[in-house]
């Protein structure tokens, strides 16, 4: 077993390393001279006045070692990425560690609260729909899952805002995210989330009532919530993986979440900055989103791991 | 005499012109007190007559028909009937019994949790008491290991009777035995059926035993129903005075023995300290065994304990770590050095081991292509030849999916033979059929032997068969061989 | 759920490409400032379009742009996960996982924002987007069958017979493949079409003026607070789309794949 741990360790940490890579490379190679785009979406010299604009460019091109190997290049930007020093952002020049951090807790706010009510709910739909199973409540579930899931998370989101902000007018549409303001995107998150859960937790529990220790605990008469609790009981490792792995797929919905409710987060953040071109600010939430990504995917396989062992 | 009465009972799956009847109105008196067995062959419907008086047949099934049981009539298709029957009027005992108990959970917990559907006419601490005690009497006797444990770290042996022990005490007035014993290994085998017989004559509990092995009930039934087709055939107290043919063949099936091939032939091959492991555990230790050419050679042994697993080395399934297998000269170890010109296999499952979507002649074909100095026909004639000689000419235009069983394991063969193996392996190739269905193949490829010159070797666990019909008969269990001669002729 | 099936396929053929096949010119009309319903089905937009008539027409745009790359997608898909599954554990097996592990490691959304970033936005680039993420699942549920059916009996019969594996996968087993994965590509073709107008309405696909449906909800939103039915146009019409989908995916996997069960009594 601990072969298979290690295992994964390792190719976790190379995945890291690819995708970092990765990161790396499409910034650094989009067309263009990358000291002309920097210094250009600035506008300070546009003058090009010749002495300031040259020792401009070899300040620049020397931080960046755009004169050497770009493995040497990557080196150099990898080690300080790993310190979070992600340089200063093109558009507002300070640094970019900072702006992540300032954004970060109203990400974190709204992708906790968006998992708890994803996850409750998921789990009470499915749950349902297993134990009552082909009749009718499965069916009017199933149906309502499917139309949830057909609904782009957008416009839940302005739907929403339309009904609870313009119409109830219990909602207001400003920027900002305070607590209060939280409840509507988190509730559209974890409605845009919930069925694909409902959905999986249902398989899960079907298929576990299909085997054949249900049958001899129905056989013996067990009343029907002891029977759905003992499948459920054996169903929660395979559950939290998939917890786990929807927190993944959270952070991308974050995205177009923030954007609608204009919630200044991380992923609003992202946004601007591929609209703005800001490159060391793209980077550094590439980088920061694939690290969260693989540490949960690995936490996720060991306990796979660690489940399988103990059989 | 008192008895529980099922009175016409009928049981079939889907609606209208899809409808399928499994039972067709069948009558069968379980006497108190007394074990009757319900004896037929797999697809005859004696697994439906158990579930639908336990009351847990499949939601989409229809059910008519009635059960008396101390003088209560009732409708077997009634939800109440239903819940009664599982409450307290039947516990039945499956044939897997790992799989019949929670993986995730301790013994001692799922035997409390078993103390919430009894009559509760005994105290929790009482009901724990007996427990141990009924452990005691069915052998097993390490009790606070076991009942800290969970089902993985214990035998099969060990998981049925817990089961049965789990069933008995909810002191249902009837217990219905659907093939106990079918996974287990001879010693457990022997255990649980005199457990089940003490059963019977301790607590007087009426069994309902239902299997498709005729040689467990000899001395464990009183009384015999026999099933085919969702028929009974025939139901008697008396198994030596059996009235309908079929019963009849049925047992003397048994009993059928072949003439021994004539001893002293040459070698074919050779095997010599024969190891292997999977994954650091090691199944086969050291096997040495000689195959000589035209014999019929048996395997047999509990199950997962090395018989496929040495088979399979023999056709280059799988790669052996030390010893070797040598035929003529050469050694042999994984498929590439294997021809199919030398040994061949068919499986248990032959309908699987068959594409359906090919037709018959095509599916005999296949071995044949792939050898380019014969022409078309040669090889058409050759195929034709084949068939006929399995006795299913005129079906080569057919695929799989319209042939029954039987004749799906002839097409296996056939494709089998046609390569002109020196050497065809079957593993448990007629395990899962009928006795009668089962002597028919074993005739058919004694005759084919004769004919083509070829050895056989047949893996089963059915160990009586085995020394019918063989020439030699072998044990592999515990990662080992050991011999042991079959009747002389 | 069959009778929906059977909706959904009527209701889709209604739809999309057949009425959006002509009309082709009033998408110019003289520009009109903002109006409600009557006239027009479902109203003007902001430059005074009608918003039905580029529903239409961007209805052709989404599903021809999501089905060239669903099925761009299912073929690299089932190639590879064929390649990995045949060469299970072999060199070529393994990197193609981790591959599969580094895409898998940025959320879809910020994948497309790198793509965009290197190579533009745009119709084609969108659609290279979806490929390079979709085909994936594809590729696994592949290669997951591959494996599995490698230890069956057919397999191992038709081995000993001297037939080449290869053969044997795409005899047999290829057959299994397309009709699990053609369950499957119902379900990602929805999952395609709402992330196409997903990245549309970031402003990362397609721009506008093309009446794509996603970049028409991005549009209204400028004045939607006032004028409701600039979003509900172009939002209805992606669920309808996508729930007509999902319908036909689940009569279709019910029709495979029932699920059979004991009667639970208290």
């Amino acid at each position: 077993m601990i072969k298979k741990v290690v295992g994964k360790t390792i190719s976790s940490i190379i995945t890291i390393i690819l995708a970092s890579m990765i990161v790396f490379g499409v910034v650094r190679f989009i067309p263009g001279d990358p000291v002309k785009i920097i210094i250009g979406s600035v506008g300070e010299l546009s003058s090009k006045d010749s002495d300031l604009y040259n020792q401009k460019v070899n300040s620049l091109r020397e931080e960046y070692k755009l004169d050497e190997p770009v493995v040497i290049q990557y080196v150099a930007w990898a080690k300080r990425a790993v310190s979070l020093d992600f340089g200063k952002s093109m558009k507002t020049r300070r640094d970019v560690k900072d702006e992540l951090a300032e954004r970060l807790p109203a990400t974190v706010m709204l992708s906790v609260a968006g998992i708890i009510i994803e996850f409750v709910l998921g789990l009470i739909i499915g749950m349902l729909s297993a134990a009552y199973y082909d009749k009718l409540l499965d069916k009017i579930l199933r149906l309502i899952c499917v139309v949830l899931i057909s609904i782009p998370g957008f416009v839940v989101g302005l739907m929403s805002i339309y009904y609870f902000g313009v119409i109830n007018k219990v909602y207001s549409i400003s920027v900002g995210s305070t607590a209060g303001k939280l409840w509507l995107p988190a509730m559209v998150l974890g409605l845009v989330g919930a069925p694909k859960i409902a959905r999986y937790i249902r398989a899960n529990i079907l298929e576990e009532l299909g085997k054949g220790y249900i049958v001899a605990e129905i056989a013996r008469g067990y009343p029907k919530w002891k029977i759905v609790k003992n499948a459920f009981a054996n169903s929660i490792p395979i559950i939290i993986t998939y917890l786990l792995y929807s927190f993944t797929t959270l952070i991308g919905g974050a995205v177009v979440i923030e954007n609608v409710f204009s919630w200044p987060g991380l992923g609003a953040y992202a946004l601007e900055s591929v609209l703005n071109h800001d490159y060391p600010a793209i980077q550094a939430y590439v980088c920061i989103t694939v690290l969260m990504i693989v540490v949960i995917n690995y936490i996720n396989e060991l306990i796979e791991i660690f489940e399988s062992c103990r059989r | 005499m008192d008895c529980v009465e099922i009175k016409n009972l009928k049981v079939s799956y889907g609606k209208g012109n899809y409808e399928k009847e499994v039972l067709h109105g069948i009558n069968i008196n379980a006497y108190t007190g007394k074990i009757t067995a319900i004896i037929g062959e797999s697809g005859s419907g004696k697994t439906t007559i158990g579930k639908t008086i336990q009351g847990i047949l499949n939601e989409n099934a229809n059910v008519e028909g009635k059960i008396r049981i101390n003088n209560i009539e009732y409708d077997l298709s009634n939800r109440g009937y239903k819940r009664e029957a599982r409450k307290k009027i039947a516990s039945t005992v499956f044939q897997d019994a790992k799989l019949s108990l929670n993986p995730n959970q301790k013994i001692k917990k799922q035997i409390t949790e078993n103390y919430d559907t009894t009559d509760r006419s005994l105290s929790k601490k009482e009901y724990v008491k007996k427990v141990k005690v009924l452990m005691q009497e069915v052998g097993l006797f390490d009790i606070e290991r076991i009942l800290n444990s969970y089902p993985r770290q214990l035998s099969g042996g060990m998981c049925q009777k817990l089961v049965i022990i789990m069933s008995i005490i909810k002191n249902s007035k009837l217990l219905i035995a659907d093939e106990p014993t079918a996974s287990l290994d001879e010693k457990s085998q022997q255990e649980v059926i005199k457990i089940i017989k003490e059963l019977n004559r301790k607590y007087g509990l009426t069994i309902i035993y239902i299997t498709h092995d005729l040689g467990l009930i000899d001395n464990v039934a009183d009384s015999l129903v026999v099933i085919k087709d969702g028929q009974i055939i025939e139901t008697s107290d008396d198994i030596k005075n059996l009235k309908t043919d079929y019963a009849k063949d049925l047992f003397m099936a048994k009993e059928k023995t072949w003439f021994k091939n004539a001893t002293g032939k040459s070698k074919l091959l050779e095997v010599n300290s024969l190891s292997k492991s999977f994954s650091g555990n090691k199944i086969l230790d050291d096997i040495n065994l000689d195959i000589n050419q035209g014999e019929v050679l048996g395997i047999y042994g509990p199950s997962g304990q090395g018989k496929t697993t040495f088979v399979r080395c023999l056709t280059g399934l799988n790669y052996y770590d030390k010893g070797f297998i040598r035929v003529g000269s050469h050694p042999v170890y994984n498929r590439m050095q294997i021809s199919p010109s030398f040994v061949q296999m068919i499986f248990q499952d032959a309908k699987a081991s068959l594409n359906p979507r090919k037709k018959i002649f095509d599916l005999l074909m296949e071995p044949l292509a792939l050898n380019k100095n014969v022409d078309h026909k040669e090889k058409t004639d050759l195929v034709n030849h084949f068939l006929e000689l399995v006795s299913l000419s005129g079906h080569e235009d057919k695929t799989t999916e319209s042939l029954s069983t039987g004749q799906c394991q002839r097409v296996a063969i056939a494709r089998a033979l046609i390569s002109k193996p020196k050497l065809l392996i079957c593993d448990e190739a007629v395990s899962a059929q009928d006795v009668l269905l089962q002597n028919q193949i074993l005739d058919l490829l004694r005759s084919l032997q004769e004919k083509l010159d070829f050895t056989i070797l047949l893996i089963s666990h059915d160990k009586k068969m085995l020394f019918n019909y063989c020439d030699r008969v072998v044990k592999i269990e515990n990662k080992k061989l050991v011999k042991q001669e079959g009747k002389n002729v | 759920m069959a009778i929906s099936l059977l909706i959904a396929i009527l209701a889709m053929t209604l739809f999309g490409p057949v009425l959006s096949k002509y009309d082709v010119a009033k998408q110019n009309a003289a520009d009109r400032l903002l109006l409600p319903s009557k006239t027009h089905i479902m109203g003007t937009d902001r430059f005074g379009r009608d918003i039905f008539v580029r529903l239409l027409q961007g209805g052709r745009i989404t599903i021809s742009s999501a089905v060239t790359a669903l099925i761009l997608a299912v073929c690299i898909g089932i190639i590879l996960g064929m390649i990995m599954g045949a060469y299970e554990n072999k060199i070529i097996d393994i990197v193609l996982l981790r591959v599969m592990d580094v895409l898998l490691a940025f959320p879809f959304i910020v994948l497309a924002m790198l793509v965009v970033t290197f190579i533009g936005t745009g119709m084609k680039n969108l659609v290279l987007c979806i490929v390079i993420v979709y085909w994936i699942p594809f590729a696994r549920v592949t290669r997951k069958i591959v494996c599995t059916e490698k230890q069956s009996v057919l397999y191992e019969a038709e081995l000993l017979l001297g037939k080449r594996p290869w053969k044997i996968i795409v005899q047999a087993i290829l057959p299994k493949i397309i009709q699990i994965v053609l369950v499957q590509s119902t379900f990602e073709l929805a999952s395609i079409i709402l992330s196409l107008s997903a990245l549309s309405f970031l402003g990362l696909g397609i721009k506008p003026p093309s009446p794509e449906w996603g970049s028409m909800l991005s549009d209204g939103r400028a004045h939607f607070l006032m004028y409701p039915h600039l979003i509900a146009g172009p939002g209805l019409a992606v669920v309808i789309l996508v729930f007509t989908i999902n319908l036909l995916g689940e009569g279709l996997r019910d029709y495979f794949d029932p699920y059979q069960k004991v009667e639970l009594i208290d």
